[in-house]
């Protein structure tokens, strides 16, 4: 393809052919003919290399020192990805004289490694540092090429790093030509989770375990050898006070118990739409997976089994009671699926989501712009130039849309004609393309609080999740439900009867500022309108917070408004106190 | 940040990292200038040849138009070259004289091709005076350049690289380039007459008696470079050309059959939302007449 | 079959040109100018041409997809 600037040297070299002909200037037609033969002598062999050279490039890529089609990644960890191109003989390397020729890439040539949102780009390319790291531009010709970045996965769920992306272009860039060379790898993305010493030292003691399942106790946390006498704290059962010894030392003293029973934790991670919008990194679940992430370790790094009620608008998924290593990595893949974002119901079509679509396409599927082979059909309506170019990129849009998901001709044109049909496929196409739910992708934020249906489905978990407990069990609910304070009444049965029958309860709602909604955290840090934004955003949090907290602590349930280590903290405290065998949370705090 | 490495098979770096020449130290920025300075020189006395102006108002107008070519391409070169032509060359019915055209052309055809190729005057014209004076009085990246000089291996074309080769190669192609233009000219002489009407039938008739041949000629050529280039598609690129195709030959007919059934489906759902309001309204309406 | 459809488009484009060739030459026939002869040849021509060339491209692309497609199967 001719580039603006070959054309604006065309253009002067034609004109000046034309009037030096007309006037019988020798010297100017020469000239501008002389430019016009050698624009012409650039684009044959321009052709030659887009021919020649393209087809026979040969690419790697290695990440984290692996080329397998599918693998692991951590979220929060750094990847190291290595390109290498390099290109194949062809039959013109038997002419031994031309084999550096024939067998060498370049000059001009941007390769640029695609990757998803959910990976950020760490380095920055060697060659223009303006550039990105998974971009490299080459300027000679050579035999092979290998680049190395660094990036760091947002979030857990999947990556699939797609292909690569060759920009050529000549040395006086008059001509342009890309190309798409698809390399799918796929990495499943455990959640990231903070070291169990990292956030609380709450290891168990020595301990003797029963077999999983078996419980030599109907009381939980008190087990039958004692480990050591403290100080009464209110909150302890009065069994538990050593009478003697504190009319001894004239004041209550308490025997603690060594605990013989697990401490039983049950998470309920709730994924519907409104934890799953913005980008990946900064949205709720990612919050939530992070936490409960960390949890787990905690939990199973002490021999405590951890079992988990994931649930979304596709409905529940039980994973019973998980120990050890094995068992936490199955909680990890299972959480790794959770966050993978689902199909999204349709939305309406929007400008800008046909024009990100379009940008997309042009990013991934670059030879399918090609006028030659994605044509537009000729029609006399619309009749004005703005209607007939948008009415050209949707045409196009919808031939690659076609071509991606294999739809009919009918389809295709259908694509063109029925708005929904259209929004329903470009989403999708933005949501396998790894594109976070964000605008254009769907609408703004008030639309999705669905907080009735999802205080329900909630209940109906915590219900079935108590009615499967066992004793001592803490039920840890990582939901968003700062949206949902005012209709929170819907889940205050649930949380009565886990509470009832002597489990803890303990919230945790992240907030999508991702700091905690306390009042020092309301004041704007400067006058800019992004901090006045985010500090209205954080008064409204705090609003919807306290009234929250108010509701779930008058039951006695523990809440947290954050998806940091905060709420680590609190649920490994609840677990604690789950273990001691104390009835209250005195010295903890929420 | 990290940033990005390169092995040892790229080649030389210095060739291929822009950052390997766009570095600001004294030597180089002087370097830049100085080629700036010969290039337009050459430009000054092509331009100017045999006109009487004052030397300040010649050199004014080639330091504007290198800051205008910096700024966009080697296009208003080519222009300015073409207008002084335009005016300057007398009306002669015959191809252009000799050595001295022939030159002439070679030369600002070298001219543009290189300051369409090279980035040291994009580079200038895109930096302040301030920066640029500034750069003059830089210190040379001394670690840098050892980073880079360690990693210089083996070229790919190591002797298409070297200078007199490369001088040679690309004044070879300039002639090669001018020698066909000349050779059309020679082919298809112009005479100028049709501004002065001065044609006879006789000359029209010997001028467009080729035309057909090279029309159609050229028509081919044209057809067996698409035709070859068409052979390159990819699987994708021609299953989407036969998507196409077939949506193109069927446009008209598929448009209609859409259209109507969505007309369809809009139809009926308006009939389906309304149907229920109708049968309360028809209970209430027989509750009320009971 | 796609072969027989390209030899079919390269017939047709070799008489599209030989057409657009006579349309050509009734043009620049000073002597005796046709030129709605010329107008009527050289817009059979072109249509014939369109039509050849739509035929060579898509036995190529066809060929191009049947050949891709088997060699991913095997």
């Amino acid at each position: 393809m001719m580039t603006a600037r070959g054309r604006w040297m065309a253009l002067p070299g034609l004109v000046g052919l034309f009037l030096g002909v007309l006037r019988g200037q020798a010297e100017l037609s020469l000239l501008s003919l002389s430019v016009l033969v050698w624009l012409a002598a650039e684009w044959i062999l321009f052709s030659w290399r887009v021919w020649c050279e393209l087809p026979r490039l040969q690419i790697e890529r290695t990440v984290n020192g692996r080329s397998d089609a599918t693998g692991l990644l951590w979220a929060g960890r750094t990847v190291t990805i290595i390109v290498r191109v390099t290109v194949k003989p062809g039959f013109i390397s038997k002419l031994g004289s031309f084999r550096a020729l024939s067998d060498s890439i370049g000059p001009v040539v941007l390769i640029h490694d695609v990757v998803p949102e959910n990976l950020e780009i760490l380095s920055t390319s060697l060659g223009d540092r303006q550039l990105k790291g998974n971009q490299f531009e080459l300027r000679a010709r050579t035999p092979s090429v290998t680049f190395t970045y660094t990036a760091r996965v947002r979030a857990a769920g999947q990556v699939t790093l797609p292909g690569i992306r060759l920009r050529l272009r000549d040395a006086q860039e008059f001509f342009l030509a890309e190309r798409f060379i698809k390399l799918p790898q796929t990495f499943r993305v455990l959640p990231a989770y903070a070291e169990a010493g990292d956030v609380q030292p709450l290891v168990k003691r020595t301990n003797s375990l029963p077999r999983h399942g078996i419980h030599r106790l109907q009381r939980s946390g008190l087990g039958s050898e004692l480990l050591e006498l403290r100080e009464y704290v209110p909150g302890d059962p009065p069994k538990a006070i050593a009478w003697k010894v504190s009319a001894r030392r004239d004041k209550l003293m308490t025997r603690q118990y060594e605990s013989e029973v697990p401490v039983r934790v049950q998470l309920f991670i709730d994924g519907s739409m409104s934890t799953r919008l913005g980008g990946f990194g900064c949205r709720l679940l990612d919050q939530m997976t992070y936490v409960a992430a960390s949890v787990a370790r905690a939990a199973i790094s002490v021999g405590d089994p951890v079992g988990a009620i994931l649930f979304d608008e596709r409905g529940a998924r039980r994973l019973s009671s998980l120990t050890g290593e094995r068992g936490f990595y199955r909680l990890l893949d299972a959480l790794a699926d959770f966050s993978i974002n689902p199909a999204l119901s349709p939305q309406p079509l929007s400008p800008r989501m046909v024009s990100t679509a379009m940008s997309l396409a042009g990013e991934r599927y670059p030879e399918l712009l090609d006028r030659r082979v994605n044509q537009v059909p000729f029609t006399l309506w619309p009749l004005f130039p703005w209607s007939r170019r948008r009415f050209r990129q949707q045409f196009l849009l919808a031939g690659i849309l076609a071509e991606v998901f294999q739809l009919s001709a009918a389809q295709q044109v259908r694509l063109v004609h029925d708005p929904g049909f259209l929004s329903a496929h470009v989403q999708r196409f933005l949501t396998q393309s790894g594109v976070a739910w964000m605008e254009p992708v769907v609408a703004v934020r008030d639309g999705w609080a669905l907080e009735g249906a999802r205080l329900d489905s909630l209940s109906d978990a915590l219900v079935k999740g108590v009615s499967r407990a066992r004793d001592n069990e803490v039920f840890v609910v990582l939901a968003d439900l700062l949206d949902c304070s005012p209709g929170i009444s819907h889940l205050l049965p649930a949380v009565k009867m886990a509470l009832g029958r002597h489990h803890r309860v303990a919230f945790v709602c992240p907030s999508p500022t991702f700091q905690r909604p306390t009042a020092s955290s309301t004041e704007p840090q400067s006058d800019s309108p992004e901090d006045l934004v985010a500090a209205a955003e954080q008064i409204r949090a705090r609003g919807l917070a306290i009234r929250l907290q108010r509701e779930l602590r008058r039951l006695g349930a523990a809440v947290s408004c954050s998806g940091e280590k905060e709420a680590i903290h609190l649920v490994l405290s609840e677990m604690e106190i789950a273990r001691s065998g104390r009835m209250s949370p005195a010295g903890v705090r929420r | 940040m990290m940033r990005g490495n390169i092995s040892n098979d790229i080649g030389d770096l210095r060739l291929v990292t822009p950052n390997a020449d766009e570095r600001s130290t004294a030597s180089q920025t002087i370097r830049s200038l100085l080629q700036l300075a010969i290039v337009g020189l050459l430009i000054g006395v092509l331009l100017f040849h045999n006109v009487n102006l004052p030397v300040s108002v010649k050199g004014l107008f080639v330091v504007l138009l290198l800051w205008l070519i910096g700024r966009t391409s080697a296009t208003p070169l080519l222009i300015a070259f073409q207008m002084i032509l335009f005016f300057r060359e007398p009306h002669r019915p015959a191809t252009a004289d000799g050595l001295g055209s022939f030159v002439f052309v070679v030369i600002v055809l070298g001219l543009l091709v290189f300051l369409s190729r090279d980035r040291t005057l994009r580079r200038v014209a895109s930096r302040r005076v301030g920066d640029l004076i500034r750069s003059l009085f830089a210190k040379r990246d001394e670690d840098t350049d050892a980073a880079m000089s360690s990693e210089s291996t083996r070229p790919a074309t190591a002797p298409a690289h070297q200078p007199p080769i490369w001088f040679v190669r690309h004044i070879a192609s300039l002639m090669t380039c001018v020698l066909a233009a000349l050779l059309v000219l020679t082919t298809f002489p112009i005479s100028g007459g049709v501004e002065r009407g001065e044609r006879s039938l006789a000359a029209t008739k010997q001028v467009l008696e080729p035309v057909p041949l090279v029309l159609v000629a050229t028509l081919i050529a044209v057809i067996a470079a698409a035709e070859l280039a068409w052979r390159t598609l990819t699987m994708e690129q021609a299953s989407m050309y036969l998507r196409s195709t077939q949506v193109n030959l069927l446009h008209a007919d598929i448009r209609l059959i859409v259209r109507s059934r969505l007309k369809y489906r809009r139809r009926q759902k308006r009939t389906a939302s309304k149907l229920p309001t109708m049968a309360v309204e028809h209970v209430s309406s027989v509750g009320g007449s009971g | 079959m796609f072969w027989i459809r390209e030899i079919a488009g390269w017939i047709l484009v070799v008489i599209a040109l030989a057409l657009i060739q006579t349309g050509l030459a009734y043009v620049t026939n000073l002597d005796r100018p046709k030129v709605v002869e010329a107008a009527v040849i050289m817009i059979v021509g072109l249509g014939v041409l369109r039509a050849g060339i739509l035929l060579i491209r898509i036995s190529t692309a066809a060929r191009i997809c049947r050949t891709e497609r088997s060699a991913d199967q095997r």
